[in-house]
């Protein structure tokens, strides 16, 4: 369970990886990642499920709240590489209408 | 004193540069082994010992070449082979030329040790 | 002055029985700065040279007790592999003595008068001999040395192999097989087992590249191979933990082409997995037809497991039909010149004689007699497996399933009390039991999430009584942990969690029932979901997404007790 984030070279984008377990238990870590990152400016968010294996519904608050913070309705956010298990998560939470799933 | 046709100077002279203090102490080696060896060889051929003729001739022969006693050298060569091929022919002979060559050279090196 | 070699390090034996000459060759070497040995017959140059070990001799022939030609055969054999030179103190007089010198070992001839100048160019010449064959032989040695090394290592890999590729499925009636001694080290592995669902598992494996680094690959392959075909795990979950330890373990480049076999004997049908390896077959028992079981797939360890997919191809066998693979050293076997027995050579003998019962011996035949006087290191191998009869598939099955199986029927209470709730996070423990079935396993990252969910529920709604209208606002969300932590640090000591689970396996798959009770007053599960559009709300999607996972959701009065049914399905 752990998580790292890097800016792209241009500045403009963060890129936030979970390992392992994405839940209620990541909450300090993954906030520190993009608030640290915020005032710097960036303005796409990606967060990459790439090796995330589970995740709960604690873990789609925390993606909300990152929403919130990266500028609400404005927000771009782009979570990528997801699993058909987390992809199914996602339509039944209608995710897809808020951030784009990849 | 030295005779040019018995010992060849030239070879002497390097090897006093050679063994510098040590060069009397060759001398005196040289005097008395090939004398020994001359008394083997004297009871070889009285004996016709042609193995013993062979090897003491062998022996004065590769040690006259190294002192610059070259006549002496050739005539224990001859000496060497005919100890080699069994052959008694011209033995007394050439012993005796040989006898009279070595007592040149021993002159030589005395005179050359001397100096 | 010689620049490689510094003249003090080198020795020089003088055997000479004259005085004379003994002592003017002694002052040469030493006035060059050699350091100098003397004896004085062949018996004693011997015994120096044996205690002295000088680099080079110089040898009178002549000499009391032993002469020079005897003493330079004696010392030449001492030095055995070490290249001492020995120089003979004598003019060259007759041919046959010379010959004798040079009999004995004898490298060269020194005449008198001795010259100094002469001297030095011989000792400086042998001694650069003896530098370059001091190395060569060290190379020498060292080529022998790791030769045997790799041969002791290839032994034992083979051994550890052997143990790990338990080849006494291989032994099995309806299974008959060829790899050529080369194949095992040239990254060819087949792998047979029966699960304990009755199906025979068989994967013919071929690791690109050659020699160990080729063969390594297997190791892996084999052990989560029988592991797993061991634990009942289907064909996909086998070949998607293959792909995935062999993607992150092989380095770039090496990947493992294979096909799978899966057949089942109770059911009477074949499930082919193939990756790259050549197409195999099916001969039908009727005659008539052979059908070709045609790659599909990327070869094992290239794709990552994200994009990995098990395209398998499903078939119904007869009794009597038989299944042919074989690694691509079939077709690129060579003969003496350089020829390949090749595809075309390979497939007329395939179509030739349908109702073939020899094909497997023929294949084989032809290919060691097209190799005749080739290469010697080919990596042929060739499987043939035959489907059974119901009475020998009834003896197959029976040899497969000794001290075998995987969780079946079974339930399980757990109960937590307060003072393991504040501090133990039971999700690892709880899907390490599940996977135990391995239709559950293929479930894992689900199974993770509807337990998760219902663990949170008990833990925030049923014991601590945390209201989810707190996470109104990313504020809220923060502040709802905030008290969850805080709550479960001062949690009250009769507290508690009960989960119950239990396991029953059918014909389509399984059911597992989870029942989460805790000791709260209850609660009733908050369903909002987010509004599209408007505002989202950082709560409410828990119970959704159990609904959407589970065959069922039930709330048990007084609303503390919460039952999930869960369902998975068996491969075909």
């Amino acid at each position: 369970m752990s998580i790292n984030s890097s800016i792209s070279s241009d500045g403009r984008t963060l890129t936030i990886a979970v390992d392992g377990r994405f839940d209620a238990g990541s909450l300090d870590e993954f906030r520190s990642c993009y608030e640290s990152a915020v005032k710097e400016g960036p303005i796409h968010f990606n967060v990459d499920l790439r090796r995330a294996e589970y995740l709960d519904s604690s873990a789609l608050g925390m993606l909300l709240v990152l929403r919130d913070y990266a500028g609400g309705e404005s927000a771009s956010i782009t979570i990528s590489n997801c699993s058909p298990e987390v992809k199914k998560i996602f339509a039944i939470s209608s995710f897809e209408k808020l951030f784009t799933i990849q | 004193m030295v005779d040019e046709a018995s010992l060849n100077t030239e070879i002497l002279d390097e090897l006093r540069e050679l063994l510098a203090e040590n060069f009397n102490e060759l001398i005196d080696r040289y005097l008395s082994d090939s004398q020994l060896r001359f008394n083997l060889l004297q009871k070889a051929i009285t004996e016709l010992d042609f193995k013993a003729i062979n090897y003491e001739a062998h022996g004065i022969k590769g040690s006259s070449r190294n002192m610059g006693a070259n006549r002496l050298a050739d005539l224990m060569g001859r000496l060497e082979a005919s100890g080699h091929a069994q052959n008694a022919q011209n033995l007394l002979e050439v012993f005796a030329d040989a006898k009279s060559e070595y007592a040149r050279v021993i002159t030589g090196l005395v005179s050359v040790r001397n100096t | 002055m010689s620049k490689e070699i510094p003249q003090s390090s080198i020795k020089v034996l003088i055997a000479d029985d004259s005085p004379v000459d003994r002592f003017i060759l002694q002052t040469m070497l030493e006035r060059l700065g050699y350091s100098v040995v003397l004896a004085e017959d062949g018996h004693q140059a011997v015994e120096q040279f044996e205690s002295e070990k000088p680099d080079l001799v110089f040898l009178d022939v002549m000499m009391p007790n032993m002469d020079g030609v005897e003493a330079a055969s004696c010392i030449k054999e001492n030095a055995g592999d070490d290249f001492i030179p020995v120089i003979f103190l004598t003019s060259l007089v007759d041919a046959s003595s010379l010959a004798r010198c040079l009999d004995a070992g004898g490298d060269d001839f020194l005449s008198k008068p001795y010259n100094q100048i002469i001297i030095e160019a011989k000792i400086k010449a042998f001694s650069r001999m003896r530098a370059m064959n001091k190395t060569l032989s060290l190379q020498k040695n060292l080529i022998e040395r790791n030769n045997k090394h790799l041969l002791q290592e290839q032994t034992v890999a083979k051994q550890v192999f052997d143990r790990i590729a338990n080849t006494s499925s291989l032994k099995l009636s309806i299974i008959r097989y060829y790899m050529s001694p080369m194949a095992v080290f040239n990254g060819d592995v087949l792998l047979a087992d029966i699960s304990p669902t009755g199906s025979l598992m068989v994967l013919l494996g071929d690791f690109t590249g050659h020699g160990l680094p080729a063969a390594i690959g297997s190791m892996p392959l084999a052990s989560i191979f029988y592991g797993m075909v061991n634990k009942g795990f289907g064909m996909s979950e086998i070949l998607r933990e293959i792909n995935g330890k062999l993607n992150k373990t092989l380095p770039m480049g090496l990947f493992c082409c294979a096909t799978f076999l899966d057949i089942n004997l109770r059911k009477k049908r074949l499930l082919v997995w193939s990756g790259g390896l050549p197409d195999g077959a099916i001969y039908r028992a009727g005659g008539k037809t052979v059908e070709r079981l045609a790659s599909r797939n990327l070869p094992l360890a290239i794709l990552s497991n994200q994009s990995f997919k098990a395209d398998v191809v499903r078939y119904v066998l007869e009794p009597g039909d038989r299944i042919l693979l074989w690694s691509d050293g079939i077709q690129e076997a060579r003969n003496a010149e350089g020829v390949m027995f090749g595809e075309e050579r390979l497939n007329a003998l395939l179509e030739q004689e349908l109702d073939n019962l020899h094909i497997f011996d023929d294949i084989l035949q032809k290919v060691q007699h097209h190799i005749g006087e080739g290469e010697r290191d080919d990596d042929v191998s060739l499987v043939e497996v035959r489907f059974p009869d119901e009475k020998e598939a009834a003896e197959v099955e029976k040899q497969g399933s000794r001290g075998r199986g995987c969780l079946q029927d079974w339930s399980l209470d757990f109960r937590l009390e307060a003072s393991s709730l504040r501090v133990f996070d039971p999700m690892p423990l709880l899907l390490h039991i599940t996977s135990e079935v391995p239709g559950l396993r293929q479930s894992n990252s689900v199974l993770f999430t509807v337990i998760s969910e219902l663990y949170n529920n008990a833990v925030e709604h049923g014991v601590l009584g945390l209201k989810s209208s707190v996470k109104q606002s990313p504020q809220g969300f923060a502040e709802y942990y905030r008290q969850r932590k805080e709550g479960l640090e001062n949690l009250p000591k009769d507290c508690f969690i009960v989960l119950e689970f239990c396991h029953t396996v059918d014909a389509g798959g399984g059911v597992l029932r989870i029942r989460v009770r805790d000791s709260g007053q209850g609660f009733s599960p908050d369903e909002t979901v987010a509004t599209p559009g408007g505002v989202p709300i950082y709560h409410g999607r828990g119970f959704s997404l159990l609904r959407s996972m589970c065959e069922s959701i039930t709330v048990l009065p007084p609303g503390n007790c919460v039952e999930a049914q869960f369902r998975w399905l068996a491969e075909d």
